[in-house]
């Protein structure tokens, strides 16, 4: 608690640099954000049921809020420019900056889903919605960000094949295409919590859908990270809401718009995802003539790929809709998180994948296959054991 | 009679509908019987490949007439084509039925779930070596070794698996004494640089005992994962991208997607509403059809040139040296050049770290600010140096260095000693930051009290000499005989750890982090190199008393014992990074990872001298002395030899109080030839770096010095010492990282009517120069630059791909983005915009 403090409010300590200093002051921000859309959530839910239809009135926390999503964008921006001035390149090569840069990219695709959906508009209830999405996601990214300056960050030099124009498209996109899809995978949590609870507090459905969903969200490994706090948190809100929740209709209907939400989300997210994917081939042909190398990194982002294919193909031809596609989604963002963080757990990885640059333990070694085949006696040095 | 007329005729059949199970289940089938055909038919396949590969589609035509000129048709080959006609039949007669299967819905997405699965299972399943080689298997050969891979890869996937977020791993705090050095460390090179080094030392910490837990957790499960192993090699999951039945599953998705492209006509398709999908199919029917001719026709290799070496046309196929091929033409390496990035490093002399100060990559106006110390009434500490890049140079031209005796009054001086000494060559001028220069046969060297670290050797043995202070003097002698320098040991579970610095002499015996255990059983000055009864080189230690040996290169012999029984006698060469090398891994404790640098001076050698640099008398001239190891002392005087050993002696030119010497060096301009080429990249001339080093910056105190220095040690150029003897920088190229870059320019070599080579002319060095992320291609080869090494300055590693599916593949992924980008940026606006037109 200490250091997350030391962070949040820690920007003006001495001897912090530039892109260090404007990432708390952005931390700030997105702290500020996810307090004011929440107070704007509760503020809404008290005179839920004497505001009349149509679009949402708006609130003074609800313009805090987006005042300081817009402001923590901007300083966040600043802080990635900073940082790039200091390692005198993309700041995309440890895994430090990458999450900075994932952070900005989950404020600027939930910006874009704010002002695209217009979800307020739709009425109080969406209006609710969508102020406890903004501070899941504004949530989120404090912790991302928070997350980012534990990690080590020393400048390291770009490897000549890292030097590429294809670096930072390739890198943005998929970030960006990583924020936008994870923020669908977060819709599917919330909306996977809710029906476990709406079964708690009303009944109507099967305990064996109710184990599911429970096993679900809280045994997957590595999602426990945001699936049980989206779980104990919906689970709170609901069940202060309890006396006031809607008829089973009207969560049938919410429960159709989330899932057309998260769609968008999806939308946003797979054609970046898709081009971030093959600009990844377009490089490795021109570092190393080959488009494709089987590399861990690669292979685990060709499933998030094909994942969300499989996600399209369901819906659109198959007609899914409901808990059936969300489950899918699910399983898309837990590829994402898979190919974003875990990839450097995954067994084929331990062997050198190229990918490894992010790695500080990577030891410097030229070229990428094979030592070097020279005649004569200079191939003395070349000695695997010695006796 | 019936009524109804209905009751008597059997009621019409349903048609199949296929399931996501039941397509699932024929595609699983599906690829287990191409997985099977497949490696039956190999040998067809194998034979087909020798025939075209290089040999492009006439070589593919031919090559089924070259396997039948092998004496008869045996029985197989006869059953596979009875076998593959009546497949073919089949196939015919139940096209309609194939062709529902592939339009289900639930078969396209069985398809891409099962392709899914497919891949996945490259993740999960750690390839084995060079599986890109479709003939690697694991054999009897390699098992011991992939299965020791296998072990290592699921132990710590797994590991990790049951210990989610860390919980239940190891921790350990940092010892007390670590953190009040760290702290000293942030005081001199910043917050930043300090927390980095507390972020790796806690992640060393805790990956020790880590990795000792995950070696008792492969060792309590080898039985069912040494299972796990020989299953997934029956499986081929362990070339998973190779094997047939993957190759099968890309067929039918290619078939699937072909078939349903096909569903309807194309004024179907091109509507707004289908259009991008329609083109994404497209894209990745012509990638996947590329990616067939990859597998197919295209090969890769590696290229070994060498700047003294002529042409070659040979290369290695997949990296393995027992398996070559040949080009239709050859290649010729012109020139090579592998330029390192430049750093700087910072010494600061009070301070006394175990491990190295950080490096500094330097670039055009960089700024590094250090020495924060909170002054008396500041709360904030403010760093008190700031070191800002004005320019770096490539060229710089190294001259003899100016020394001049400042005044009392001068802001600077070091005090220096200004010796003549015979020129033995570079290699016997050890010790770095030691300024010399030639001069007609002999050198002048330039050593400073308050650099204590410079020294000089005689190359026989003769004498061993260093300058110091009056008052230090005595201290420079050893107190403790045949310490022979120190061992740098990193445990390589400790990722991102600072090495140890053990001081070492034979017989000492100490334990490392991970309690790894090593003893020094041997030291040498003159290791040579001999052959075994396999013709390996391996280093040999001279047979003689180690103070009479010649420096020439220096090793130690370890005996390193594991925590886990392993052990291993390692011979540890000056000068040789192992990691860099690549020959790492292939130590039994490879885990230990050990640099040694010696020490000169405190190692067994020839006899020490210090040349006492005393205060000056009244009236300014500086006294010295020569001390030898018996405590005798000889007064010196200018002009005079120094009385040491040796026919060729040394002589003292100058004492300076205050001397103030500056290297001198000169900017070389770039001077790009007319067509523009610039061989900057290529020259092996020293480069230079403008630096401000600038003292209480931001104050009213501010002091600024431009300092110029070079990566040659020639004069001492790559060294600047402060004059209060604060600090001390050193310029270098740091080859202990990845490089800047590498690049080869090549020459192309065809055989004319009668035979006879010519070059071909494929336009000036630009057009035939490769780098990293920059290739050279020529008659359907590309040729990129993959390798190089810093042992062998004149070798280049040319990758070589022969691929005429790279076109295919690459027209494929640009056709799904803009599909891509159609559907779901494209399409939503204009549907949008005609859904506000007026109607």
């Amino acid at each position: 608690m200490d250091k997350f403090y030391e962070y949040t409010f820690g920007f003006h300590q001495h001897g912090l640099v530039a892109s260090d200093r404007w990432l708390r002051i952005s931390g700030w921000l997105v702290l500020l954000c996810a307090c004011a859309a929440l107070l704007s959530a509760w503020l809404r839910l008290r005179s839920l049921s004497r505001t009349p239809a149509g679009p949402a009135p708006s609130n003074p926390a609800a313009r805090v809020a987006v005042l300081a999503l817009f402001a923590s964008v901007g300083t966040t921006l600043v802080s990635i420019w900073n940082r790039g001035v200091e390692v005198n390149h993309f700041p995309a090569q440890n895994m430090s900056e990458v999450l900075v840069v994932f952070g900005f990219a989950m404020l600027v695709a939930i910006a874009v889903l704010h002002f695209v959906m217009k979800l307020r508009e739709s009425g109080q209830g969406w209006a609710i919605a969508d102020d406890v999405l903004l501070a899941l996601v504004a949530g989120s990214t404090l912790l991302v960000n928070y997350e980012s300056e534990h990690l080590p960050n020393a400048q390291r030099d770009l490897p000549p094949a890292l030097q590429s124009y294809w670096f930072s498209p390739h890198l943005v996109a998929l970030i960006f295409s990583y924020a936008s899809l994870g923020i669908a995978g977060l819709i599917c949590a919330v909306y996977f919590s809710m029906r476990f609870w709406l079964g708690v507090f009303r009944g109507g459905r099967s305990l064996w859908s109710q184990f599911l969903v429970f096993g679900l969200l809280w045994l997957v490994p590595f999602t426990q990270l945001v699936t049980i706090p989206v779980f104990l948190v919906t689970g709170l809100c609901l069940s202060l809401a309890r006396r006031k929740l809607p008829a089973a209709d009207a969560f049938k209907s919410i429960e159709r718009t989330m899932e057309q939400v998260s769609y968008r989300a999806f939308a946003v997210g797979i054609p970046f995802l898709t081009a971030g994917l093959f600009m990844g081939a377009f490089w490795a042909q021109e570092a190393w003539a080959n488009y494709w190398g089987w590399d861990s990194k690669e292979n685990t982002a060709l499933v998030t790929w094909l994942v969300y294919i499989a996600y399209l193909h369901v819906r659109m031809l198959g007609g899914y809709r409901g808990e059936k596609a969300m489950a899918v989604l699910l399983g898309g963002a837990l590829s994402v998180f898979t190919t974003f963080q875990l990839f450097g757990y995954m067994p084929d990885t331990q062997k050198n994948s190229l990918h490894k640059y992010t790695d500080f333990s990577l030891p410097a070694r030229e070229g990428q296959q094979g030592q070097a085949r020279v005649g004569g006696d200079e191939q003395a040095m070349v000695t695997p054991s010695q006796r | 009679m019936n009524s109804n007329p209905s009751a008597s005729s059997p009621p019409a059949a349903r048609p199949w509908v296929w399931g996501f199970l039941t397509s699932s289940l024929v595609i699983t089938l599906l690829a287990v019987v191409g997985q099977v055909v497949g490696t039956a038919g190999e040998p067809y396949y194998k034979a087909l490949e020798a025939g075209w590969v290089h040999k492009g589609w006439s070589g593919l035509l031919a090559a089924p007439g070259r396997y039948l000129e092998d004496p008869g048709l045996h029985a197989k080959d006869y059953g596979f084509m009875f076998a593959g006609l009546v497949w073919c039949a089949l196939v015919w007669l139940q096209r309609a039925a194939i062709r529902r299967f592939f339009l289900a819905m639930q078969t396209g997405v069985a398809l891409v779930v099962l392709c899914t699965i497919g891949v996945s299972i490259g993740v999960l399943v750690p390839q084995i070596g060079n599986f890109e080689d479709s003939d690697q298997r694991v054999t009897q050969v390699n098992r011991a070794e992939e299965l020791d891979s296998f072990l290592n890869a699921q132990g710590v996937f797994l590991y990790h698996l049951q210990h989610l977020y860390g919980i239940g791993a190891p921790k350990r705090e940092l010892p007390p004494e670590i953190v009040a050095g760290l702290d000293r460390f942030g005081q001199l090179y910043g917050r930043e640089e300090r927390d980095n080094r507390e972020k790796a030392m806690r992640e060393s910490f805790a990956m020790e005992a880590k990795g000792v837990e995950i070696s008792e957790f492969i060792a309590d499960h080898e039985g069912w994962l040494t299972s796990a192993f020989d299953l997934s090699t029956a499986l081929s999951f362990n070339r998973a991208y190779k094997s047939y039945w993957f190759a099968t599953l890309c067929l039918l998705l290619a078939l699937g997607v072909g078939l349903n492209l096909t569903r309807y006509s194309p004024k179907h398709w091109f509507t707004i509403h289908k259009a991008g999908f329609a083109i994404v199919h497209i894209g990745v029917l012509v990638m996947l059809g590329g990616g067939m001719l990859t597998k197919m026709i295209g090969d890769r290799g590696i290229l070994h040139m060498d700047l003294r070496e002529g042409p070659k046309d040979t290369y290695e196929r997949h990296f393995n040296r027992t398996k070559e091929a040949r080009m239709p033409f050859s290649l010729r390496l012109d020139q090579f050049g592998r330029k390192d990035w430049l750093a700087l490093e910072v010494h600061f002399s009070e301070a006394r770290f175990k491990s190295r100060p950080p490096r500094y990559t330097v670039w055009p106006d960089r700024t590094v600010d250090l020495d924060f110390t909170a002054a008396d009434g500041q709360s904030e500490p403010r760093p008190q140096l700031r070191l800002r890049v004005n320019a770096l140079h490539d060229h710089v031209d190294i001259r003899l260095p100016k020394v001049i005796e400042q005044s009392k009054d001068a802001e600077y001086g070091l005090p220096l000693v200004d010796l003549e000494i015979p020129d033995f060559g570079d290699e016997h001028l050890l010790s770095s930051s030691v300024t010399q220069a030639p001069e007609g046969g002999r050198r002048r060297l330039y050593l400073s009290p308050f650099l204590p670290s410079q020294a000089v050797f005689h190359p026989l043995n003769l004498w061993r000499l260093r300058v110091a202070r009056e008052q230090d003097a005595i201290s420079m002698f050893p107190t403790e005989e045949g310490m022979l320098g120190v061992l740098e040991v990193e445990i390589a579970t400790a990722q991102g750890a600072e090495p140890e610095v053990v001081p070492i002499q034979v017989g000492s015996t100490f334990k490392t982090l991970g309690g790894y255990s090593i003893r020094v059983d041997e030291a040498t000055r003159n290791a040579t190199f001999e052959r075994d009864e396999q013709d390996r080189p391996y280093p040999r230690a001279d047979t003689g008393p180690l103070d009479e040996q010649p420096d020439r290169l220096r090793a130690v012999w370890i005996e390193i014992q594991a925590p886990d029984g392993r052990s291993e006698r390692r011979a540890v060469i000056e000068g040789l990074n192992a990691v860099a090398l690549g020959l790492q891994d292939s130590y039994p404790v490879s885990a230990v990872v050990t640099r040694l640098r010696w020490n000169g001076w405190s190692a067994p050698g020839g006899p020490r001298y210090v040349l006492a640099f005393g205060e000056p008398a009244e009236g300014g001239a500086v006294r010295a002395r020569l001390i030898d190891e018996l405590g005798r002392s000889f007064p010196l005087e200018l002009g005079k030899a120094l009385p040491m050993p040796g026919e060729e002696p040394l002589v003292l030119r100058g004492l300076f109080a205050r001397g103030a010497l500056s290297p001198d060096l000169r900017v070389l301009p770039d001077e790009p030839r007319a067509d523009g080429w610039d061989d900057d990249f290529y020259s092996t001339a020293p480069r230079g770096i403008e630096l401000e080093v600038i003292r209480d910056p931001d104050t009213p105190q501010e002091r600024r010095e431009s300092v110029r220095m070079a990566t040659t040690e020639e004069n001492g150029s790559n060294v600047w010492a402060s004059p209060d003897g604060h600090f001390a920088l050193l310029f270098v190229e740091n080859s202990e990282m990845m490089p800047f870059e590498w690049r080869s320019v090549l020459s192309v070599l065809e055989r004319d009517g009668e035979g006879r080579p010519y070059v071909v002319d494929l336009g000036p060095e630009r057009k035939r120069e490769i780098r990293v992320n920059d290739y050279f291609e020529y008659r359907g080869y590309r040729f990129f630059q993959t390798n190089a090494d810093a042992r062998f300055p004149t070798y280049s590693g040319i990758g070589v791909v022969y691929d005429p599916g790279i076109p295919w593949v690459l027209g494929g992924m640009y056709t799904i983005i803009a599909g891509m980008v159609i559907a779901y940026i494209l399409r939503p606006i204009v549907l949008s915009r005609r859904s506000q037109e007026p109607t």
